[in-house]
């Protein structure tokens, strides 16, 4: 029975059957790998806390109020320790920086002096120091204009006589309802000549089809080793005798796996849409199938070109990691594209990112992949 | 003996493999080098520019009322103390037309009826446009829009509960709105003066620890790691079955080929550390003692040697080439990181921090920074001279049952 269906089968299907667990395995690995390294930057990042020392020389309600939503604050791992232990760890690197309520602060903030009475120290390796200073600044700031407001609703009820009624903590606890359950203020974020609002993550630290894009060139590579595979010097001889030429068992074989990868792609697509924020478009399903075109061309001419099977997984492998580097898929290209427009041509994936359609590599691999059928499919196109 | 001879011979045999595949050999060399400086003018790309000419952004007041447009001239007056950012206001036309012109990133308005809303804690919503062309500022704007709204609602809470305290007492309607008028200007300054709480000190023990010594080193412990695997890549030659029998027949074990595949790509790859390190010298002066630099060279090589034998286990224990590279692409990519070479360590979760010190990267990295960086005069090689005895053991143990199993 399988015997028979064999050799019904076209020539082409011979290695695809030898070969299914392996191809089966490279066609799904992009997803998975994509998935998984997605998830793991996500919990990274919802794992990561900035260590940072305080050190309270005061134990007063304001002081206490500041350090409790400073806790509360998941972007930091706070340790309390002492001035000069803690200095001599900043200057370790162990800390990211130190911030000191100094002596005094709630007198101060009662009495509407608020100029540094949080003392910061820094040191020059301090990566994510103004991020913090952002954080401790705006909780200090709105516990003290809290307190502000309620001083001057004490004033305004000595001036009318009623300074009885007065009581700091129900203000004070008025003042922080009113901002945590009504949304006072609002932002909201449109691209210009766009109708539709963007979504909270319009730039994450990692773009899913960037992460995509390396393992699916790096898997394409490797699938298209066939063509090395079947003009082994070994068996070249072996297309004068058969009945169909090696040009049309390759642009078969191109044909074949064109539509596998295509349609492992619709599925990619289909899950990322399910486990990421990706509002499928007719865009995206276009610029997906240029992607997959371009680097289909492009691994079946280099694998032409190629005549040791390792140097080719190498130079795949290296291709596809200067392709994302070019694309913006590690760094934005924002920056570099105003001064040389030109190196957003250079690579496929930033045309994915894009969302867009790589014209200039399209044609160049047609023109390719024309010379080759031109020259008769030989091994050294 | 004869193991070691055998060595030896392949170590010469891999040696001239690797000198007949100079093209290659030069490719890989370069290879690194071009990724990393990409990487480096993308960024620089990224930062540079920012400087010289701010980001520019438009406000854009269709309120028009006192207190907006004290906001608005507000916002104009400080952002240049912020030197990336630059805020004019104008009208919505011209705004766009600066967008359609590519000039500004970004613009946001104050609705009509902002500041009515406002008093009445009613929600208000502060519409930002941002330049399809320039997502990144944009980005920066949105981020810079929204902290400072967020701010902003706090003043507006407070006010809020000053207006609900003063209607309880029985102050004319006039007073009050005056009152709150003089609040609003008030809470604003505040919260826009905010930077002022802070008393600001940077601690600067050791000249040589600033980030770019930091990323210096670290490229070039980066630099270091893909030679590693490009020297032990492009070293080896895969033998077929029948030279692998015969070579047998001689007595010659995977163990000692893959032995001395490793000293080969130790070589080379140390041989363009070193000639790097000592251009990077040549930048910056480290200025160590003679016995730094032994200390320091003594880490690099438990490290070479240490992540070859990672490699080389990959290497024997997994039979697909193309799974093997996958394999020791990401083994090089994990160690790197775990080192702190590209976020330094400080900076990870808790939950990873543990795990640190078992990893033989980390270790040496951190030796490294403390000898060069640190100037500390003092060495511990406990740890890497186990880790290396350990990871000989498996390597061996493993080709040997590699060996015996197939």
């Amino acid at each position: 029975m399988m015997r028979g269906l064999m050799t019904r089968l076209p020539a082409h299907c011979f290695r695809l059957q030898k070969e299914w667990k392996s191809i089966v395995g490279w066609l799904l690995l992009p997803i998975i790998m994509t998935v998984l390294v997605m998830e793991g930057v996500g919990a990274w990042q919802e794992d990561t806390k900035v260590p940072i020392a305080l050190v309270v020389e005061e134990d007063t309600q304001l002081a206490n109020q500041l350090v409790d939503e400073l806790l509360n604050t998941e972007l930091l791992a706070i340790h309390f320790m002492a001035l000069s232990d803690a200095l001599h760890k900043l200057e370790q690197h162990e800390l990211d920086s130190v911030f000191v309520i100094r002596e005094g602060y709630e007198e101060n903030v009662l009495t509407n002096r608020r100029n540094q009475v949080i003392e910061a120290y820094s040191s020059n390796q301090s990566f994510a120091y103004q991020a913090i200073v952002e954080t401790v600044t705006s909780l200090a700031q709105q516990n003290m204009s809290r307190s502000k407001a309620a001083f001057v609703i004490k004033q305004l009820f000595d001036d009318y006589g009623t300074v009885s009624d007065w009581d700091y903590d129900e203000i004070t606890k008025k003042s922080r309802e009113r901002q945590e359950n009504n949304a006072l203020l609002q932002t909201t974020f449109t691209y210009f000549n766009m109708e539709q609002e963007e979504k909270e993550s319009s730039l994450p630290l990692l773009q899913v089809f960037g992460v995509w894009s390396l393992f699916t060139m790096i898997s394409t590579f490797f699938l298209f080793d066939w063509v090395l595979k079947e003009t082994r010097p070994e068996i070249r001889a072996r297309w004068l005798f058969t009945s169909i030429s090696f040009r049309r068992y390759g642009l078969g074989m191109l044909g074949i796996y064109t539509v596998l990868l295509s349609i492992v792609d619709f599925l990619t697509v289909a899950i990322f849409v399910a486990l990421f924020d990706i509002t499928l478009s007719l865009k995206l399903i276009l610029s997906l199938l240029s992607f997959r075109l371009t680097v289909n061309l492009l691994s079946f001419l280099l694998a032409s070109v190629y005549r040791k099977l390792f140097m080719y997984y190498v130079s795949g492998f290296a291709i596809a990691l200067f392709f994302i580097t070019l694309g913006g898929a590690i760094i934005p290209l924002d920056g570099i594209l105003r001064r040389w427009p030109w190196i957003e041509k250079l690579s496929p994936v930033q045309s994915l990112l894009a969302t867009s359609i790589p014209m200039e590599w399209l044609v160049a691999l047609s023109v390719g992949l024309v010379l080759w059928i031109w020259r008769g499919g030989k091994v050294n196109a | 003996m004869q193991s070691i001879r055998n060595m030896l011979f392949f170590v010469k045999q891999y040696n001239k493999q690797l000198l007949k595949r100079k093209w290659a050999t030069l490719l890989l060399f370069l290879f690194p080098i071009c990724l990393i400086g990409l990487l480096l003018i993308l960024i620089a790309g990224l930062i540079i520019p920012v400087e010289n000419e701010p980001i520019r952004v438009v406000l854009v007041d269709e309120d028009e009322t006192k207190e907006s447009s004290l906001l608005t001239s507000l916002l104009e007056e400080t952002a240049p103390d912020n030197q990336f950012i630059q805020i004019d206001a104008m009208s919505k036309e011209h705004a766009e037309s600066l967008m359609e012109t590519n000039v500004i990133s970004a613009y946001f308005l104050f609705p009509t009826g902002f500041t009515a809303d406002l008093y009445e804690g009613n929600s208000v919503t502060i519409p930002i446009v941002g330049n399809p062309s320039k997502p990144t500022e944009s980005y920066v704007v949105k981020e810079l829009v929204e902290s400072m709204s967020r701010l902003l609602a706090t003043a507006q809470a407070n006010i809020l509960t000053i207006n609900e305290f003063a209607k309880k007492i029985d102050m004319p309607i006039e007073e009050r709105e005056e009152m709150l008028l003089h609040q609003f200007m008030d809470f604003t300054f505040y919260t826009l003066g905010k930077n002022k709480l802070l008393d600001e000190e940077v601690i600067n023990n050791v000249v040589t620890s600033s980030p770019k010594h930091y990323y210096l080193l670290a490229g070039w412990f980066t630099l270091l790691s893909i030679w590693l695997l490009a020297f032990y890549t492009i070293a080896g030659k895969e033998e077929h079955e029948g030279m692998l029998v015969r070579m047998r027949l001689f007595g010659v074990t995977m163990w000692q080929r893959t032995f001395a595949r490793i000293l080969v790509a130790l070589g080379g790859a140390l041989l363009l550390a070193v000639l790097t390190f000592i251009a990077i010298e040549q930048f910056v002066h480290f200025d160590l003692f003679m016995l730094d630099y032994l200390r320091f060279a003594l880490f690099t090589l438990l490290y070479a040697l240490l992540f070859l034998i990672g490699i080389a286990v990959i290497d024997v224990l997994i039979s697909s080439r193309k799974m093997m590279l996958l394999s020791q692409s990401l083994f090089t990519f994990i160690i790197i990181f775990a080192s702190g070479a590209i976020i330094p360590t400080l900076y990870f979760p808790q939950s990873v921090q543990f795990l640190l010190p078992y990893i033989f990267s980390y270790e040496s990295m951190n030796w490294m920074i403390d000898i060069i960086l640190e100037e500390r005069n003092y060495a511990n090689y406990t740890f890497m001279v186990i880790a290396t005895i350990i990871g000989m053991f498996i390597l061996w143990l493993s080709s040997i049952s590699k060996e015996r199993w197939t």
